[in-house]
């Protein structure tokens, strides 16, 4: 009971947590309101200052001069609009200055305003206005200039910066381009800049309206592209690098970047390999080279981590932009670990200025989109008196997938801080996720928290951190499984009661004969399987320029991961018999890792005569990664409370522990040469020496060079089509590594065994790995050309690339004979590995885009596509690598001459009369087994848009692949009748003897792995679309805001495909196992998403 | 440029390039530089010893492919195909699923295992006379693997040192002849420099008497008419029991839990699976019909009863048992559960049967007996004694040996027979009574130039082996076994040619 009070104490304390943070708005406006409202007292004071002045037919300007001299204020004026030299007379003693100055301006019909020391004339226009000068609360500012900003057609631009020059007061325009400023006098100079523009400096003097007129800014090309240890203008860019700024994932609503990548950039392939909150993705660059691990490297703000689950690290909301380093010459800095690509992610910075806070609130709704029909109650029961099965009718009609599905609420706080002064700039952030899962028993949560500081100690020092730390906390339910629950809520029979009458879960065993009988809501109900994962990753650095040009950097990263994982089973309780079905177990988890960096560089950019541009780079990097795991496990007795998860809580007798460690290093040296001559010819070379601790001594180095030039073509006298702004051919070279592989492999190692020597059980060891001294790394080699062009006037982007891309000796298992004699505990051969085998990846990538900024609407476009050709040039002369899953049932052949884990089966050329599949067969009669699918899409593409017209904003965002097959082994379970009381898909069923066997005679024969599961796996999908509304700027200054904007997001609102008979087709490679591709072994289905929210910045 | 880029060295040297990259794994020991100590050594031949406890190494492989090929055992389970294609010795050398390639590859990793503990007992800190022991026990398991390949495969590439991967090892088989002589000569040195027993705790090991038990059933398989082989054979099987061997007064007492380490076993494998070592002597569910809560691997035949003369009642029930007998003498008789399938003859008059040694009274548990396995017993030796006696011409003294074995089952032995040749035949008899369903038929009858009916053949034995794998003769490039001809296979069958299909 203790315990469970204790448990409920900490739920409440996470909603009172929860509706603080949404109390915070609400607070911060209160702050701000109290602020202003305080300013204009002295103003008053200013006004009863007594005065004395007796002058006749003098000038206003004389006049003006006493008086400031004998109440110390000073007077602002237009001279164009109020004329000095006007004779006045003025008699007064001892009189306070307001009264004073109502006798003098009165008639002249002049009104003023007063601030604390300085009285603002203006001439009055309107019996309106007369007398409101004396209205000292009235909060004016001290002088506003107010005006508009346009691009040179005179079209309204919003969102631009004015920032009075030298003070840190700055204001940003509204959606029609208008502006309201405050300044402090005459000599003042307003800034105006905005990205993509010519930012212009205008002197205030004496006006109080300026409208100005910004120029496209021709070298908007000057785009920041951050390459590895450094960053270059997107026109000096030699490879072939994606860019995603950060608003394209703020305005996606989406709980990690990565979900955000997909369909941004040509040749990078996002694989959702969960749909579950919190459930990851694979990132494919340019196609897969190895059936081992092939997910990139990230670098987050300078440190190297290879760890997939850096999205469940990374506040989506910090990111100012992600850089993907595609071909071999952009990655070659990365040496060893850049084989796969490099994801470069850079987080906010502070910026210079007063404090400026961004607040971002969204709530959204999940929804489950239904793809097809299983059969209802009284179909099923015509299916099973086809089978000729027995049942007792539970007299219900269950759908079983509404009944573990459910509308899921989701919920994002984040707000960020930021601001500076000359020497220290900061960003801080916070961020709250709290996403429920479509499938009952299935959330996450994630809570997030940055601090990145820049500071410039002196002219010569730099120092600055980024640091971040997160916590989230996820429930899973079983995926991926064809027996797993969403696979039973599947078949399960729609006949069968979800609970009976004494509460206990209905059991379909008691009603027909099920062989896989686990009632689906029972395993969305009964256990808990909880993980949490707290992380801190950062960096501290400093800079220092000795001389001009010349930078030595010193970089001091970090990435800590703590994962604790929570299993809680009982065991079900089935149906009126009571039956019993599993062992109860608990068990906890305990895992870490800590991975360090050290790095220092030395970076020297000069210039050579007039033409000659060098930037050298120079660096030497350590990085170190320990990890160590702990776990527990107690079976078959557990305590009946679902809160109680600890070990102890367990009286069982039977229990398992296990633990491990494991740690590698990796030391580099790496060097870059850029050289620039006449900005039109650029060539970048690169080396990168890695020494990783994974291989034998004497094996552990390893060189990779690259190599990569660019002619800017358009730069050229003899180039004068005037409509192309801008043509840029490029070229590079490069060599990679992939050292993502188990360590030590080149070490005989003793596993351990047991043996029973008189009545005890003895331990001993056997050798349990095939060291092979000259295990290294994969190594791959690119090639890559491709050009970049503007036309008119940069509206209209072009980039194409191609890419040729060869892996050399992927590592694979050898079959050595056995006489080696390397068997494991079990007596099993032990596969020793080898550096064997060539991949190829080959692909075009396209990437057009274009911003429009006529008239009213202006709106931006862009589309990208690229194609695949995945092949496996050779095995090292070794055997196919055959995946055969589930019990054999289907597998996957990596064979020469096709793709990775090409799916492998009998080909079906039809149903014959006795109602079976009729196989193709070969000379000797028997059923051909061949290649039968491709799980790597032949093109993958993505399309996004963006408009904006007044003040409403909208963005879309579609994402397709093409030229790829499903195989949809969920159908073993609801397709082919092959558990013959399994329930089955409707339109299968209503195709039973055409299309698929009858259901009279299907029988084992049917059921074999065939070209009859493959289904094509293309689609559309409408990723997201998203609606906004700023409110103008009036009513903005009436909330005290700079602005505010409404939004309203969808996401996968609809999808084209023609896989009808699975949950979601974008089917993932799970485990991150490239040889099991593209099996729907029955995903987590991906939630259509309605969210409101709100931005709001101060 | 230059002072800087010394500087950038000079700055990551000092952060230990050198020792940075050492890592080494935490969660295995590495064989380099573990053997250090006499338990060391031990603790690697427990790896050996775990693979003899391995289900599908001996009990269930080579087991069960020399019973079945031997004509006493049959594969009613038709989904285990490599079995069937044993029944009628038409092995191929893609097996059907695989189970000769099985038991190659699991005695090759076993012998691997051996040589890469033998490796390493040169350099430990250890006496000489402790070396020389744990050689002996290391040499008499590598004997005991190679015994397993050669009477099946014939001739073996001799695993003198440990082959290392990636150093172009080129396995080149040797004969027959080599490959029994590499064994001979390993059992020679283990039976000269094993200890005579064990303590307590290392009970299970192999001692001097194991070695020279082994020794003296392998020469005697080889001696044909070589009168010095047949000497050996005696001193081997003298040594033995000098070593104070004994027979177990109850013979059944051999195959259950209470009749382990008894004073008749020379080797045998631990099994108990209740044991935190969770193995299971499991052969009985091997070779018991599946209705009958077993997997129908290998059951006996009624060709296994030709083995007993019809008084020779306790081993024929211990061994072999059909409907109405009664299962290790316990009350319940054996029904067959009322299977038909059970109870019908075949046209050849083919019963199914069951096997007594190792049975698992909870069959259903699935997790097999405590029972240890025997693979060596004194009752072998007293036989291969008096095999030796009689071929050395000292024939009544062979007959007390038999007679030893006999008394134990209340047999009657006419010590009054004085032809060698009968005497011959009578002590080969009693060999295939006393050991029935015990693995070693199959060498007896060819190692002995006879067919499954005890008649002579006529072929060259070392010619009467089966494919190598065909995975190894690629691997290896290898000359594939060529030689056992249908002629030959008809010769050996003779009239027990096990088909009910």
């Amino acid at each position: 009971m203790n315990n469970f009070t204790k448990n409920y104490r900490r739920f409440v304390g996470w909603g009172l947590y929860f509706m603080k943070i949404s109390a915070l708005p609400l607070f911060l406006l209160g702050w701000l309101a109290s602020v202003s409202v305080a300013l204009p007292l002295h103003s008053q004071e200013l006004l009863n200052r007594r005065v004395s002045i007796k002058v006749e037919k003098t000038s206003l300007k004389e006049v003006l001069e006493q008086l400031k001299k004998q109440s110390d204020v000073r007077f602002s004026f237009n001279s164009k609009q109020i004329d000095v030299n006007t004779p006045v007379s003025l008699a007064a003693v001892n009189e306070p200055l307001g009264q004073a100055l109502d006798k003098l301006l009165g008639p002249l019909a002049i009104g003023y305003t007063a601030y604390s020391r300085l009285v603002v004339l203006r001439p009055l226009e309107s019996e309106e206005t007369k007398g409101k000068h004396t209205k000292v609360e009235d909060p004016e500012p001290l002088r506003v200039v107010t005006g508009r900003v346009t691009d040179e057609k005179g079209e309204a631009l919003p969102g631009v910066n004015v920032l009075v020059k030298g003070t840190q007061q700055g204001v940003i325009t509204n959606v029609d381009g208008a502006f309201s400023i405050d300044t402090p006098d005459d000599k003042a100079v307003l800034v105006f800049s905005f990205v993509g523009y010519v930012s212009e400096e205008v002197t205030v003097g004496d006006r109080v309206a300026i409208d100005v007129s910004l120029k496209v800014d021709e070298k908007s090309l000057e785009e920041v592209v951050v390459v590895g240890y450094g960053s270059k203008t997107k026109k000096e860019v030699t490879g072939a690098i994606g860019t995603m700024q950060g608003d394209v994932i703020s305005e996606q609503a989406v709980t990690g970047f990565d979900q955000a990548m997909a369909g941004r950039i040509a040749g990078v392939q996002i694989v959702q390999n969960s749909a579950s909150p919190g459930g990851g993705s694979s990132i494919r660059v340019r196609g897969v080279g190895t059936p081992g691990v092939s997910e990139p490297l990230y670098v987050i703000d300078g440190v190297p981590v290879f760890d997939a689950s850096v999205s469940n690290m990374i506040n989506p909301n910090d990111i100012q932009s992600i850089d993907i380093l595609k071909d071999a010459a952009s990655s070659a800095i990365y040496g060893a670990r850049g084989a796969n690509g490099v994801v470069i992610i850079t987080t906010k910075q502070g910026v210079k200025g007063p404090v400026k806070v961004d607040m971002n609130y969204y709530y959204g709704v999940q929804s489950f989109e239904k793809r097809f029909d299983m059969l209802d109650a009284s179909e099923y029961k015509d299916f099973l008196n086809a089978r000729k099965e027995p049942f007792t009718d539970g007299s219900q009609n269950v759908n079983w997938l509404n009944e573990i599905t459910a509308p899921a609420p989701m919920q994002n706080f984040n707000m960020n801080i930021k601001g500076g002064s000359e020497s220290t700039t900061y960003f801080l952030s916070t961020d709250f996720l709290d996403q429920k899962g479509i499938v009952k028993g299935t959330d996450f949560k994630r809570f997030t928290t940055r601090i990145n500081i820049n500071s410039k100690i002196n002219r010569r020092i730099k120092m600055g951190t980024n640091l971040t730390f997160g916590k989230s906390w996820r429930n899973t339910r079983a995926e991926n499984s064809l027996w797993s629950l969403l696979g039973a809520a599947l078949y399960y029979p729609p006949i069968v009661p979800i609970r009976e009458s004494g509460g206990q879960y209905g059991d379909a065993a008691e009603y027909l004969l099920l062989t896989n009988s686990n009632n689906p809501l029972a395993l969305v109900e009964v256990g808990s399987y909880k993980s949490n994962l707290a992380s801190a990753l950062g960096n501290f650095f400093t800079e220092i320029e000795p001389l001009k040009g010349l930078v030595y950097k010193i970089n001091l990263g970090f990435n800590y991961k703590s994962n604790v994982s929570d299993n809680y089973f009982p065991g079900y309780i089935y149906g009126v018999k009571n039956r019993r079905d599993g062992v109860p177990s608990i068990s906890k988890g305990l895992s870490n890792e800590t991975i360090w960096l050290i790095e220092n560089t030395l970076t020297y950019k000069f210039s050579v005569r007039e033409n000659h541009h060098i930037n050298l780079l120079v660096g030497a990097t350590q990085q170190e990664a320990n990890n160590e795991s702990l776990s527990g496990q107690r079976l078959n007795s557990v305590s009946k409370d679902p809160t109680l998860v600890s070990l102890n809580s367990s009286p069982s007798v039977t229990h398992r522990a296990d633990g491990g460690f494991g740690s590698w290093s990796l030391a580099s040296f790496l060097g870059r040469i850029d050289y620039n001559y006449k900005g039109k010819y650029l060539l970048t070379a690169t080396v990168r020496r890695d020494g990783s601790s994974k291989f034998a001594p004497g094996n552990q180095w390893g060189t990779f060079p690259s190599v990569s030039g660019a002619w800017i073509v358009s730069d050229e006298s003899f180039f004068n089509a005037g409509w192309i702004a801008n043509l840029k051919l490029r070229a590079s070279w490069g060599k990679l590594g992939n050292q993502e592989i188990a360590a030590f492999q080149y070490l005989s190692t003793l596993g351990s065994v047991t043996y029973l020597l008189g009545d005890n059980t003895v331990g001993g060891v056997f050798p349990n790995n095939v060291a092979n001294r000259m295990i290294t790394w994969e190594t791959s080699k690119q090639t890559n050309v491709g050009f970049d062009m503007d036309f008119f006037n940069n509206r209209l982007t072009l980039s194409v690339d191609y890419f040729d891309k060869q892996t050399d000796g992927i590592l694979l298992s050898d079959p050595i004979s056995s006489v080696y004699g390397y068997t494991d505990a079990g007596g099993n051969v032990i596969n020793s590995t080898k550096n064997a085998g060539v991949i190829a990846n080959k692909g075009l990538e396209f990437n057009l885009g274009y911003r429009s900024r006529n008239r009213g609407v202006k709106w931006s476009a862009n589309a990208n596509a690229a194609t695949l050709k995945n092949e496996v040039m050779s095995l090292g002369g070794g055997a196919p690598l055959l995946n055969s899953m589930n019990n054999g049932q289907y597998s996957t052949k990596t064979d020469v001459g096709g793709q990775i884990g090409a799916f492998y089966g009998k080909v079906v050329e039809g149903v014959g009369e006795d109602g079976h599949f009729v196989f193709a067969k070969d000379a000797d009669g028997q059923d051909i087994q061949t290649n039968i699918g491709n799980p790597i899409p032949r093109l993958t593409y993505g399309l996004n848009g963006r408009a904006d017209y007044k003040n409403f904003d909208c963005s879309m965002a579609f994402q397709g692949v093409a030229g790829n097959d499903i195989y949809a082994a969920s159908l073993f379970q609801t397709g082919n009748f092959s558990y013959s009381t399994n329930n089955v898909i409707k339109s299968i069923y209503d195709q039973a003897g055409k299309t698929a066997p009858s259901l009279e005679a299907a029988n084992g024969a049917d059921y074999a792995g065939s070209s009859w599961f493959v289904y094509n796996g293309a689609y559309l999908r409408l990723r997201s679309v998203q609606l906004g509304y700023t409110v103008p700027l009036a009513e903005m200054k009436k909330w005290g805001v700079d602005r505010i904007r409404f939004y309203i997001t969808g996401q996968n609102l609809f999808t084209i495909d023609k896989y009808k008979v699975g949950l979601n087709p974008e089917v993932g490679a799970f485990n991150q196992n490239n040889v099991s591709a593209g099996v729907d072994q029955v995903t987590y289905p991906t939630a259509r998403v309605l969210t409101a929210g709100i931005n709001l910045s101060f | 440029m230059k002072k800087i880029l010394i500087l950038l060295y000079t700055a990551v040297i000092c952060l230990g390039c050198e020792n940075f990259l050492d890592k080494h794994p935490e969660n295995n020991v590495v064989a380099e530089g573990y053997y250090q100590t006499e338990a060391d050594a031990v603790a690697g031949l427990i790896g050996v010893y775990n693979d003899l406890q391995d289900a599908r190494y001996v009990i269930h492989n080579f087991n069960l492919i020399t019973s079945i090929a031997s004509g006493d055992a049959w594969e009613p389970n038709s989904n285990a195909l490599g079995f069937t294609e044993v029944e009628r010795l038409a092995v191929t050398p893609t097996n059907g699923d695989g189970k000769t390639y099985e038991l190659f590859a699991k005695v090759f990793g076993s012998i691997g295992k051996t040589v890469r503990v033998l490796k390493y007992i040169p350099e430990l800190q250890a006496s000489d006379q402790i070396k020389q022991e744990l050689e002996g026990e290391g040499r008499f398991l590598r004997a005991l693997s190679y015994y397993h390949l050669v009477g099946l495969f014939g001739g073996m590439p001799l695993l003198r040192e440990a082959p290392v991967y990636g150093e172009n090892n080129v396995f080149t088989r040797s004969t027959a002849e080599e490959t029994w002589n590499f064994i001979v000569e390993d059992l020679e040195y283990a039976g000269k420099n094993l200890p005579g027993s064990r303590a307590a705790a290392d009970r299970g090991r192999a001692t001097r008497g194991s070695a020279n038990g082994l020794l003296a059933r392998v020469l005697a398989m080889r001696a044909g008419k070589d009168l010095a082989i047949w000497q050996k054979v005696k001193d081997a099987a003298q040594s033995v029991i000098d070593d104070g061997y004994s027979l177990d007064p109850n013979y059944a007492n051999n195959f259950v839990a209470s009749g382990d380490y008894n004073k008749e076993s020379l080797f045998e494998i631990g099994f108990d699976p209740k044991s935190t070592d969770a193995a299971g002597n499991m052969i009985s569910l091997y070779n018991t019909a599946t209705f009958a809560g077993g997997y129908s691997y290998g059951e006996a035949t009624s060709a296994a009863y030709r083995n007993f003369d019809s008084d020779d009642f306790i081993r024929r029930r211990t061994a072999v048992y059909m409907v109405g007998d009664s299962i290790n003498f316990k009350s319940t008789k054996w029904t067959g559960d009322n299977n038909a399938e059970f109870l019908t003859p075949s046209s050849l008059g083919f019963v199914r049967a069951g096997t007594a040694k190792y049975n698992d009274p909870n069959q259903s548990t699935g997790i097999g007996t405590d029972a240890n396995y025997k693979m060596l017993r004194f009752a072998e030796t007293l036989l291969l004694m008096a095999e030796a006696e009689n071929e050395l011409g000292n024939t009544a003294s062979a007959l007390t040996y038999v007679k030893k074995v006999r008394d134990r089952v209340n047999l009657q032995t006419d010590l009054t027979m004085t032809s060698q040749a009968l005497v011959r035949e009578f002590i080969f008899k009693e060999r295939m009574a006393e050991l029935c369903m015990e693995g070693t038929k199959f060498y007896d009858l060819v190692q002995r130039g006879r067919g499954r009916d005890f008649s002579p053949t006529s072929f060259n034995r070392d010619d009467f082996v089966f494919p190598i794998p065909e995975s190894e003769i690629q691997k290896n490039n290898w000359t594939q076994n060529s030689s056992m001809t249908q002629q030959m296979k008809d010769e050996f069958m003779g009239k027990i040619v096990i088909d009910i299909r």
